[in-house]
């Protein structure tokens, strides 16, 4: 397709979606349990109304703090998926290849059944996100070949590793209560969201998504393999590395935040390459809108329609096979398009 | 600028008994044509990528002017010489325009994009070789002939003065090999340094270019194509059925 | 070779059946059949002396019941109570189990009746020659009719005019309680309000409450509330839902009810809640078992929480029946220092129980 038309309808979809994610946001204030009129909401903003303050104190303490976490945690999944996806050239990956959300999985357990509060259960996910990256990357070092292959390979090692650890300590947990706990977590939640949360996972998305921006033609390169990477000027080691890095701490501190939530980072890439082809100048800003969209209506949809949330993995999950399955849909006729030519 | 090899030698095992390259020296002068030649298997492609700097030495060094390689930066490898690789690790999802603008990453800042100067490059590029009406198709949806005029006008345009070829004819048909070289023999022209892997002595003798045999990870033999390429001298490397047949009024390698 | 010590093997194990057969024929009168809270009949030899209570109700009852000797164990949540050892001394012979156990380490501990909370648990030990019965936490489709349910089946299981007294003693208090509280209540014109009760035995904060179906819900009902936990689909509703629901007022029970009590006075968005900011927060008291669980202290709880919501028609002496109770039961003084430590759900020390 011709690049100027793609750049066209780039620019049209990240101001549509820029448009959608503002109303999102707004909606994702209004939505809720608690029905809350159009006025009052307007009232409960706008002016110190005493009569209001329930309304304030939901709008404020509930529904702003969380929305804010889904539309960064939506940047932060998606972004990574896109990344891991072009940097392993494979488009079926996911946020967790290399164990990331499963090592936080295991550090969130540990911490639950040690009885710890919320705050040191994140802490824990997140380290252990980062140490179980840690660790594929020196057993892929092991086999002295630098492949993404073979970082591919450890990370399934070592993620069935975590994964066995994982169930080990979901069997030692014993009472079914802890269970409970540990299961729901890793459905994921944005129950714990509060501001001061959010001013650390903003702060980390933030510094990720600059450096990304900055560096679009260099993951461009890497995209095409170690060889073209270098020989056009590429560091190609250094950029991976970074890149992984970037990812890797995008994935952990949305994880442990709000537990492991499938799908998105699998289906928002998607999308987004449809509209903007393979261009990382295009695809990481489109990430970003559609990702945070998305998360924010998984979480209205996950938190106004029953009495407590549903776990956003099934909403993810739901709303991620329904798409998945049309963007199937589409491409199938586009490839069919191809044959006819 | 010169490129040498003093002692080269590569294993891709460290425990491997017998190494790929054994103590191989080079000296390839500024502006001539290489090809190399050798069966399957006798070093071509990794001499290449040990050229290019995308495998490290066991042994020996890759000297570029009077520079040794590993003390060049990435960056700067890239405004010395140019790497044309094997049509099957290159990806097939984005447009020949985009993958074309990636040649200009030398002249780029690590943060800035390929703008309207190295896009009038590209053009530029295409047009000489012919390809502009392939700019706006993905790199899948086009030939394999066309594929490698693609891959080599990306190289054209990181501007350097050495190119070097992992056998850029193999996966073609005749007239695209042709195409190919006569590609090749218009860039020699220019002053620039080539050096290419080939399976097919008649390419060295079609380009008039100087010929290094290689055989169990040695160079076993150099020289002018038209002085090498004799049938005594190619009979220990690819047996005894080679010949020279002159049928149609020039040299040609074939086999009985 | 094998089939010379085969045959008397055989032979062995046919007497030994034969053998337990005629025991079995021999000692009807030992057996009985029994129907659990979810209408499962089982036949059990009577007078169990190893008895694991896994089900919370079950422990404090047989105790109090003077079984204790029978006692082989309880469920770790029972016993991880530092009320437990103080009342009731004897309970460190008492071995720790888990919510999930196997039937191996009940046949090795040689335990004859499980008292289980599960219908799938009881039902699992049974097919594997556990003899278990299912004691509920919850009613179906409510509590009303099961009050007095275990106290009856305990009647049953053990022979002994001793226990039949205590029974039938205890069932007459709770029948009274009941009925004194309804009979105050009925005086008066009260229009239906909403309770929320936040259940604290774990460290879940307020969002954790009980169903329709529970001994808390069928209590508050009779204290005349809607109970918002029986419209729930859920024991763990959101902040907004309960926000939305807007109590009249909260109960917190359990041990970590102190710490719900600061999140309901301090932390947004409840503290703009009606309840909250009238005032109409109170605590359920916790000793051998949390109060608002159906336990020996069933009948204090009744008139504890009737002071509490309703001090203006009623005044009971809660720390005299609380003192007396456990004198009676459980045959343990305790000062009133311990009392008051009780009453405002502490530890024995006057610490916090988490």
């Amino acid at each position: 397709m011709n690049d100027k038309k793609i750049k066209k309808r780039t620019i049209i979809f990240l101001t549509a979606s820029i448009v959608a994610l503002l109303i999102f946001f707004i909606l994702g204030l209004m939505l809720g349990r608690f029905n809350i009129a159009i006025d009052d909401f307007f009232k409960a903003i706008f002016t110190s109304d005493a009569s209001l303050d329930t309304q304030r104190s939901i709008i404020v303490n509930l529904r702003l703090p969380r929305t804010i976490m889904a539309a960064f945690v939506g940047m932060g999944l998606s972004l990574s998926g896109l990344l891991y996806q072009e940097t392993f050239r494979n488009k079926l990956v996911s946020p967790d290849l290399l164990g990331v959300s499963t090592g936080a999985s295991v550090g969130a357990a540990i911490a639950i059944v040690l009885g710890l509060s919320s705050a040191f259960i994140s802490i824990f996910a997140f380290l252990m996100g980062l140490l179980t990256v840690f660790v594929t990357v020196m057993i892929s070092k092991l086999f002295r070949n630098g492949s993404s292959t073979i970082l591919l390979l450890s990370g399934i090692i070592v993620g069935g590793f975590m994964s066995a650890i994982l169930s080990l300590i979901k069997y030692m947990s014993g009472d079914i209560t802890t269970l409970a706990s540990i299961t729901y977590w890793l459905m994921g939640s944005f129950e714990s969201a509060n501001m001061s949360r959010d001013y650390i996972l903003m702060g980390v998305v933030v510094v990720c998504i600059v450096v990304l921006l900055l560096i679009t033609h260099p993951i461009n390169l890497v995209n095409q393999g170690k060889a073209e990477a270098q020989t056009k000027g590429i560091n190609y080691n250094f950029y991976r590395g970074l890149i992984i890095v970037l990812s890797t701490v995008l994935t952990a501190i949305s994880v442990c935040f709000c537990g492991t939530v499938s799908w998105i980072g699998l289906v928002i890439p998607h999308i987004v390459r449809l509209i903007a082809g393979r261009d990382a100048k295009r695809t990481i800003p489109l990430c970003i809108t559609f990702g945070a969209t998305f998360m924010i209506v998984v979480d209205i949809l996950s938190r106004t329609f029953t009495d407590s949330e549903i776990p956003l993995s099934a909403v993810t999950g739901l709303l991620g096979t329904v798409i998945f399955v049309i963007i199937l849909i589409i491409k199938r006729r586009k490839l069919n398009e191809h044959k006819d030519i | 600028m010169n490129i040498k090899t003093s002692n080269l030698s590569f294993k891709y095992d460290k425990k491997a008994a017998k190494p790929v390259l054994n103590h191989l020296n080079l000296d390839i002068k500024e502006g001539t044509v290489n090809v190399l030649l050798g069966l399957n298997g006798c070093g071509k492609t990794t001499l290449i990528k040990l050229l290019a700097g995308l495998e490290k030495p066991t042994e020996g060094s890759v000297i570029y002017g009077d520079k040794n390689l590993k003390d060049i930066k990435i960056r700067d490898r890239a405004k010395i010489f140019a790497y044309v690789p094997q049509q099957a690790n290159v990806t097939n999802d984005i447009p020949v325009r985009q993958y074309l603008s990636y040649g200009t990453t030398n002249t780029l800042a690590f943060y800035e994009h390929p703008g309207k100067e190295e896009m009038e490059k590209v053009e530029a590029t295409a047009n000489r070789l012919g390809i502009s009406h392939l700019l706006e198709k993905n790199l899948g949806e086009i030939s394999g002939g066309e594929l490698q005029i693609v891959l080599i006008a990306c190289a054209l345009i990181q501007n350097t003065e050495i190119l070097l070829l992992d056998e850029p004819t193999s996966a073609l048909d005749m007239k695209n090999q042709n195409l190919v070289l006569s590609i090749l023999k218009s860039v020699a022209k220019e002053g620039k340094t080539i050096i290419l892997s080939s399976h097919n002595p008649n390419h060295a003798l079609f380009l008039d270019s100087n010929v290094i045999l290689i055989n169990n990870g040695v160079v076993c033999d150099e020289g002018k194509a038209k002085e090498l390429i004799k049938v005594n001298k190619l009979i220990p490397i690819y047996g005894e059925h080679v010949c020279v047949s002159k049928d149609l009024g020039y040299e040609e390698i074939s086999f009985k | 070779m094998y089939k010379k010590t085969f045959v008397p093997l055989l032979v062995a194990l046919a007497s030994v059946g034969a053998f337990t057969g005629c025991s079995n024929s021999g000692n009807q009168n030992n057996q009985i059949s029994v129907t659990d809270m979810v209408g499962t009949t089982i036949t059990i030899n009577k007078n169990p002396k190893k008895v694991a209570c896994i089900s919370r109700t079950t422990y404090d009852l047989l105790v109090a019941y003077g079984l204790g000797d029978k006692i082989d164990g309880a469920y770790k949540g029972t016993l991880n109570n530092s009320w437990v050892p103080l009342i009731y001394p004897e309970s460190k012979n008492h071995y720790v189990y888990e919510y999930n156990n196997s039937a191996e380490l009940f046949l090795s501990r040689g335990v004859d009746l499980v008292l289980a909370p599960e219908k799938y648990m009881a039902d699992d030990l049974n097919a594997h020659g556990v003899p278990a019965l299912c004691v509920s936490l919850y009613g179906n489709p409510t509590f009303d009719s099961y009050v007095t349910f275990l106290s009856q089946l305990v009647t049953k299981i053990w022979d002994g005019d001793d226990i039949k007294t205590k029974a039938s003693a205890w069932e007459n208090k709770v029948n009274t309680a009941i009925n004194d509280v309804k009979t105050e209540l009925a005086k008066h014109e009260l229009s239906k309000k909403k309770v929320f009760y936040v259940r604290g035995d774990k460290d879940r904060g307020v969002c954790y409450t009980d169903t329709k179906g529970s001994f808390t819900e069928y209590a508050y009902r009779t204290l005349g509330f809607d109970f918002v936990g029986s419209t729930l689909s859920t024991t763990q509703p959101s902040k907004e839902e309960i926000v939305a629901q807007n109590p009249d007022i909260f109960v917190c029970g359990g041990q970590y009810q102190n710490k719900n009590i600061n999140i309901l006075k301090t932390e947004e968005p409840y503290i703009n809640l009606d309840a909250v900011k009238n005032n109409k927060v109170y605590n359920i008291p916790i000793g051998f078992t949390a109060f608002e669980q159906l336990s020996v202290m069933t009948p204090i709880f009744f008139y504890d929480q009737a002071n509490k919501i309703y001090p203006k028609y009623f005044d009971y002496d809660i720390s005299s029946m609380v003192k007396s109770s456990i004198k009676e039961y459980f045959g343990t003084d305790v000062t009133n220092d311990q009392v008051s430590y009780m009453l405002n759900g502490l530890n024995p020390e006057g610490g916090s129980l988490y």
